[in-house]
């Protein structure tokens, strides 16, 4: 009796907890986010977009399809690995039918970065959840349990909800706008910081190299069979960012991207990581651009787009 | 595995039901699904050094055995050294080894003779320090005639390996645990809600309090060379909560499980920090330890009898060896020193046992003569803490040189501020509780019997809830590594 009591009674507890979880989970699915943006972009314009931007915050935050002359969105997203870009460019494949150019940014890390091993590995669930890819090789499916702190979920569920800070609508087609200059005081010491975990990402991510190798080809192989144009680029970089940097990474990378130029008719590569044109004012931190930046390299992808017509 | 992991959550609530639905009616059988689900406990981690707690288990088994046959005076030693030996040896072997050779390699070079030997890759098995010395109280014990050796293996196993308290905890007492596994036990309902209770509490106390606070300790602690003396003040008082909510979490844990099971642990943990002297603390801090050291080190060395100089010698004595037993670093045993030290005048002026009473009982707020005592000793325990926690001996020199230096005025600074803030506000609200439930056992206790029932199962939903909300990033329990 006494146990059957105990049972029932703490069931009846854990249950109160379980509905508080399903409750929390259901008010942060509904908060509004990058990744339902971007898909509502791609239902929304599905016949109108001709040129699609993809790749991690470099490219969402340095490409502004403002400055495009063809009809472009921004589906690059925060530490976005080849792996899901690949599966966004199949999306659009399947959904649009006016796309002619694909940009991908090809950093000197990118093609040893796993997201799964990296500090953002919670990311892979909004993938699941709101674009429905296949994850199913991680643990947790679930806002509530997803890696990220509950307390930033709660938080996040507080600011929406009781505090009513809305966030930014997609007006701006996936680009991400900031008006912020660097701070130079603080620029040499997070430059060390952000190129020791660059730097990590390709000496302890080697095993990865092969796995995205393939993604890339499987990209190109896409871009090939429906005829579009592939531009890769390396992001630009401030220059002491830039001078911690390995050399070496950075040469290789170069001498990669030039190969597959070399190779294909349809796809070009720019180098714009020690351009010159990118000055302080232009960047938002040691290696992304800020709206100044973004307004530059979205030009000059522009011409790079039209000078394959 | 973790109390606070979902693997522990679900093999929980499985060997709860076995035991009480399936095993109820046969102790044998109930106590065969403890030793069962104890080497399943501690296999998780390395089933490795499942053999060495058998091997253990079994020694002391049969040698306590043989003393109850044994009437040799010099044959009944003879057996006592054996487990002694055997024990602290495996215990010296995986946790000293290399703590020796590397100091006595150091020791040679620095009288400029040659000699080098090897240190060892040696993997410390988990809660050796503990089960070791639980075994060798049953033999020691069993010698004094303080205790019948059992017969049924099964139970002395369950109680070698019994999972609440194996790897961390509380070190428990022959003549305490020994009998509960030959008694029937027979479900209690207000029993089991107060061990659900006390779990509750040691999670909060785990994840809430000490993981948060373990994030900027190790922080701190990590890159103090570029730490104003203020900043590693904070540092030490995030580390000072950090050890006290991950260590006595644990015992709660253990002590709620084992109440969801019929068993009644020790306690180990009396609100050591408002303790007004050396002594106090000691009373209320690792009080399992402290106990064991006291009864089988300090009162053989002659104790409290003998001479001022004699009791003088074996508080050193005992101190130092504690310090030792928590690992194989100087900065253990200067910890032990320390404590040592503030313990010496009480000692000294016969003043070491005279706040025994709950400070401020009966009152809400202490006095302010109270107050300062209660400052000064959790100072001077934080002061201790910097050693414990420090790389070495001059990495603990050098922050708490820092910290009595004039930086010690200036603003912290360091990563996360916003969230310290926030770990701090925890810690307010924290040390709020345990001082209104200071006269109990455990804090929540007896909070809010007086509520109306569903406020009162509203407050403990809302700290369950905070357990997952507040959560830092899991870390190991700090005593795991003894």
């Amino acid at each position: 009796m006494e146990l059957r009591k105990f049972i029932v009674k703490l069931s009846i507890f854990v249950s109160f907890i379980l509905l508080f979880f399903l409750v929390l989970e259901s008010l942060i699915r509904k908060i509004p986010n990058d990744y339902k943006f971007k898909l509502q972009l791609i239902e929304n314009y599905r016949d109108s977009i001709e040129t699609v931007g993809l790749g991690n915050s470099h490219a969402r935050d340095g490409l502004n399809p403002e400055f495009f002359d063809s009809f472009t969105i921004n589906l690059a997203n925060s530490a976005q690995p080849l792996k899901y870009d690949l599966e966004l460019l199949k999306l659009m494949l399947k959904k649009g039918n006016n796309i002619k150019n694909v940009i991908l940014p090809i950093s000197y890390f990118s093609m040893y970065f796993n997201l799964d091993e990296s500090p953002s590995h919670y990311l892979n669930k909004n993938y699941s959840i709101y674009l429905g890819f296949d994850v199913s090789h991680i643990k947790y499916h679930t806002e509530v349990f997803s890696g990220l702190s509950l307390r930033t979920q709660f938080g996040r569920v507080l600011d929406y909800y009781i505090l009513g800070n809305r966030v930014r609508g997609n007006e701006l087609r996936g680009f991400s706008e900031s008006n912020y200059i660097v701070d130079i005081i603080s620029l040499k010491d997070n430059s060390k910081v952000t190129a020791a975990r660059q730097n990590e990402y390709v000496v302890n991510g080697q095993v990865n190299y092969i796995e995205n190798l393939e993604i890339l080809n499987n990209i190109i192989n896409l871009v090939n069979e429906y005829d579009l144009h592939l531009i890769l680029f390396s992001p630009p970089f401030h220059s002491e960012f830039v001078s911690m940097i390995d050399s070496k990474f950075l040469n290789e990378n170069m001498q990669f991207c030039d190969s597959i130029d070399d190779q294909y008719e349809n796809i070009k590569f720019f180098d714009f990581t020690k351009d010159s044109q990118f000055q302080t004012s232009d960047f938002k931190n040691e290696s992304h651009l800020n709206s100044f930046g973004a307004k530059k390299l979205s030009i000059e992808l522009n011409k790079i787009c039209n000078s394959f017509k | 595995m973790l109390f606070n992991s979902i693997d522990f959550a679900l093999f929980l609530p499985i060997v709860f039901l076995l035991y009480w639905y399936v095993f109820q009616k046969n102790l044998k059988a109930q106590n065969f699904l403890i030793v069962l689900s104890s080497y399943l406990f501690y296999g998780w981690w390395d089933w490795r050094f499942l053999s060495l707690i058998l091997f253990s288990t079994c020694l002391d088994f049969f040698i306590g055995r043989r003393l109850s046959i044994e009437k040799n005076k010099l044959k009944r030693k003879s057996l006592l050294f054996i487990s002694i030996f055997v024990n602290l040896g495996f215990l010296g072997f995986f946790k000293y080894y290399n703590f020796f050779i590397e100091n006595f390699n150091s020791a040679f070079t620095m009288l400029g003779m040659e000699f080098s030997m090897r240190s060892l890759s040696i993997i410390l098995p988990v809660g050796i320090s503990f089960y070791t010395f639980q075994t060798l109280s049953y033999t020691i014990d069993v010698y004094k005639r303080k205790l019948e050796p059992t017969k049924d293996f099964i139970a002395f196993t369950a109680f070698v390996s019994f999972f609440p308290q194996l790897v961390a905890g509380p070190i428990e007492r022959a003549t305490n645990l020994l009998p509960q596994f030959f008694k029937k036990r027979n479900f209690k309902y207000e029993l089991a809600v107060d061990g659900l209770r006390q779990i509750l509490w040691g999670l909060v106390k785990k994840v809430v309090i000490a993981d948060n606070c373990a994030e900027f300790a190790n922080q701190i602690f990590n890159n103090s060379s570029e730490h104003s003396g203020s900043t590693l003040l904070l540092g030490a008082l995030f580390f000072t909560f950090q050890i006290y909510g991950d260590f006595s979490g644990y015992s709660d844990i253990a002590i709620g499980v084992a109440r969801l099971f019929g068993f009644n642990l020790m306690r180990n943990f009396a609100f050591p920090y408002f303790s007004r002297d050396a002594a106090e603390f000691w009373r209320r801090w690792h009080i399992s330890l402290s106990t064991w050291f006291r009864d089988y080190l300090y009162i053989p060395l002659g104790g409290s009898r003998g001479s001022k100089l004699m009791q003088v010698r074996n508080t050193f004595i005992i101190f130092l060896v504690s310090g030792f037993w928590h690992g194989a670093n100087w900065t253990f045993i200067v910890w032990g020193f320390l404590n040592a030290v503030y313990f010496l005048p009480l000692l000294l002026l016969d003043r070491n046992r005279s706040n025994l009473e709950i400070v401020a009982t009966g009152r809400y707020f202490p006095s302010l003569k109270e107050f300062s005592k209660i400052f000064l000793t959790f100072t001077l325990t934080m002061i201790a803490w910097t050693f414990f926690r420090a790389n070495n001996v001059s990495h603990a020199i050098s922050i708490l040189s820092e910290i009595f230096s004039i930086s010690l005025f200036e603003f912290p600074e360091f990563y996360n501020m916003n969230n310290a803030a926030i770990t701090l506000l925890l810690l307010g609200v924290f040390i709020v509780f345990e001082w209104a439930g200071r006269e109990d056992q455990y804090a929540i206790e007896k909070l809010g019997f007086t509520w109306q029932p569903n406020l009162r199962r509203g407050f403990y939903f809302i700290l369950a809830i905070s357990v997952f909300v507040f959560a830092g990033n899991q870390q190991d329990f700090i005593y795991f590594q003894f």
